[in-house]
């Protein structure tokens, strides 16, 4: 077939996908660096200059590393352990692992509405109880409680099939060898498993700090979260800044990308074979 | 031994089991919310009743979302199906520099989180000289790249195991052309993949928010977009239409996947 009648076949995805990502994202580049019209950096300067905005960011990212902590202190252990069952088991967990996992946004916050709102069963459980005075599901704890919902079960799904490097074979070579269990973790199991353990995590923190519908569903404009930031400034009902919400788009996309590019270079920088 | 491996597999059961119920717990507390009279300050609702569905179903704007939500998703299908298969088997086997861009392509969700792509195409397509934003085509257009990935990483991996190359040339050699060899040959032997991936691709478009409210919203209500609207409401409200929006979903995933599945074995 020739060369012409290929490109034909591909031409139609190449061009949705110019029209419908790269486009957007040009003009979301483009659009950052423009004010009242002219070229200029000012922005990024009223941005890194606004208190209210930087709040944004650190409290985006203090969900995202905790939240991406608990899935990882939760869900490492917990794929361990899947990963020592027998295989019916495994596939039993991880189809409601992924239901859990994709269990995502409005149905998640109004779900979680019910069980731990106000009159939730849980809350009400934990008040009479007498474990916490008070539990409010609509604060910021309570929003990381939410996100962990989904970052558990994540974290065991993105690091389930890596756990096939840790062979049974393995760790009795390792034990014939006189090592302990705790030698075994520190010399072989950290060591072999130490990529995939970075990159689930730089997966959660992603999928965490670029979260919007659960927030948003949950706790509306009250979250300095920014990615409701930017959702305010494209489509809020009182303050609307197109360029603003630009330049907050692109530093959102920087800080998720630095952790990608930091986890390469330091892959290349560990010699391999 | 076998009593030291099980004595050795309780902690293993314990914690499974603990993260599971929790996992379940919000699912339960929904199913049970659904179906009771009144659930307010009991810890256990006072009784059953089948009550919300029937106010949830007779409502007509709920009814007209449910239709818009299976639209655009069977869509979405269709333009998975039309745009993204020819190009991804072009890739695999005659465009080796795309087939290493789609695979690049696939991290990008992570990157590129919906919100920011919402603030791009709201200043492109919110004027002349392609007005979309509003109308349901931004949703079937802006979903394509963005349930790519979802399409992409089964078909690959079913075309990976495929002889593709000398599977063309046998058919060339009895002159059949490149569309027959893909419709009879091609996508029959890669058939479980891209079951799984359009499946996918169906389920993400019935149930997408961030696109629906900030692109379309109130012009073309979906299921998501409705249920923000009804959060106010009573909690057996919403948690019979988050029980629909499930049982939707999996009912019009499994018909959707069966009707594909007849048609494939007709050709």
């Amino acid at each position: 077939m020739s060369r012409r009648l290929v490109a034909l076949w591909a031409a139609p995805f190449l061009l949705v996908v110019l029209l419908f990502q790269a486009l957007p994202v040009g003009s979301v580049l483009v659009g950052s660096i423009v004010t009242g019209g002219e070229w200029s950096l000012g922005n990024y300067a009223s941005l890194l200059g606004s208190r209210f905005y930087r709040g944004a960011f650190s409290t985006s990212i203090y969900i995202s590393v905790v939240t991406s902590a608990v899935g990882m202190a939760v869900g490492l252990p917990l794929a361990l352990a899947l990963h020592r069952r027998s295989a019916p088991v495994q596939r039993r967990f991880l189809t409601l692992f992924n239901v859990a996992s994709n269990f995502v946004g409005v149905p998640l916050a109004l779900a979680f509405t019910i069980l731990a709102g106000v009159n939730g069963v849980v809350t009400l459980l934990l008040v009479r109880s007498g474990l916490v005075q008070d539990f409010n599901i609509y604060s910021l704890q309570g929003l990381m409680l939410v996100y962990a919902y989904f970052q558990v079960p994540f974290t065991v799904l993105v690091l389930f099939p890596s756990l096939g490097a840790l062979t049974q074979d393995l760790s009795e070579q390792a034990r014939l060898m006189g090592a302990s269990r705790l030698t075994f973790w520190l010399k072989i199991g950290l060591p072999v498993l130490a990529p995939s353990l970075i990159g689930t995590f730089i997966l959660l923190f992603a999928n965490a700090m670029g979260t919007y519908a659960t927030a948003y569903a949950l706790i509306g404009g009250g979250a300095n979260l920014v990615t409701i930031r930017i959702g305010e400034l494209v489509a809020g009902d009182v303050f609307t800044d197109p360029n603003l919400a630009n330049a907050l788009a692109v530093l959102l996309v920087l800080v998720l990308l630095a952790p990608i590019l930091v986890d390469q270079l330091l892959l290349r920088r560990v010699p391999r074979g | 031994m076998a009593d030291a491996a099980a004595a050795a597999a309780w902690p293993d059961r314990l914690l499974i089991g603990v993260v599971s119920a929790l996992l379940l717990l919000p699912v339960v507390a929904v199913g049970v919310s659904a179906v009771s009279t009144d659930w307010y300050s009991g810890l256990a609702p006072s009784g059953v009743t089948l009550h919300w569905f029937a106010v949830v179903l007779s409502e007509p704007e709920f009814q007209s979302a449910l239709g818009r939500s299976l639209l655009i998703a069977a869509g979405s299908v269709a333009l998975q199906l039309l745009i993204s298969v020819p190009a991804v088997l072009a890739a695999h086997c005659y465009l080796p520099w795309l087939d290493r861009w789609m695979e690049r392509l696939v991290v990008l969700p992570y990157a590129l989180p919906q919100v920011v792509l919402v603030v791009g195409l709201l200043q492109i397509y919110a004027a002349e000289p392609l007005v979309l934003i509003g109308t349901p085509w931004i949703l079937l257009l802006g979903y394509l790249p963005i349930a790519f990935p979802l399409l992409y990483l089964p078909l690959k991996n079913n075309l990976r195991a495929l002889p593709v190359q000398e599977l063309l040339d046998a058919g060339h050699l009895v002159g059949a052309s490149d569309l027959v060899i893909a419709r009879r040959v091609i996508l029959p032997c890669v058939k479980p993949g891209l079951l799984v991936g359009l499946s996918m691709v169906f389920a993400l478009a019935f149930a997408e928010f961030v696109f629906a409210n900030m692109l379309v919203g109130g012009g073309f209500r979906t299921l998501a977009v409705y249920l923000f609207g009804q959060r106010q409401k009573v909690g057996q409200v919403t948690a019979v239409i988050i029980v629909i929006y499930f049982a939707a979903m999996w009912l019009a995933t499994i018909v959707a996947l069966s009707v594909l599945r007849g048609r494939k074995a007709a050709a």
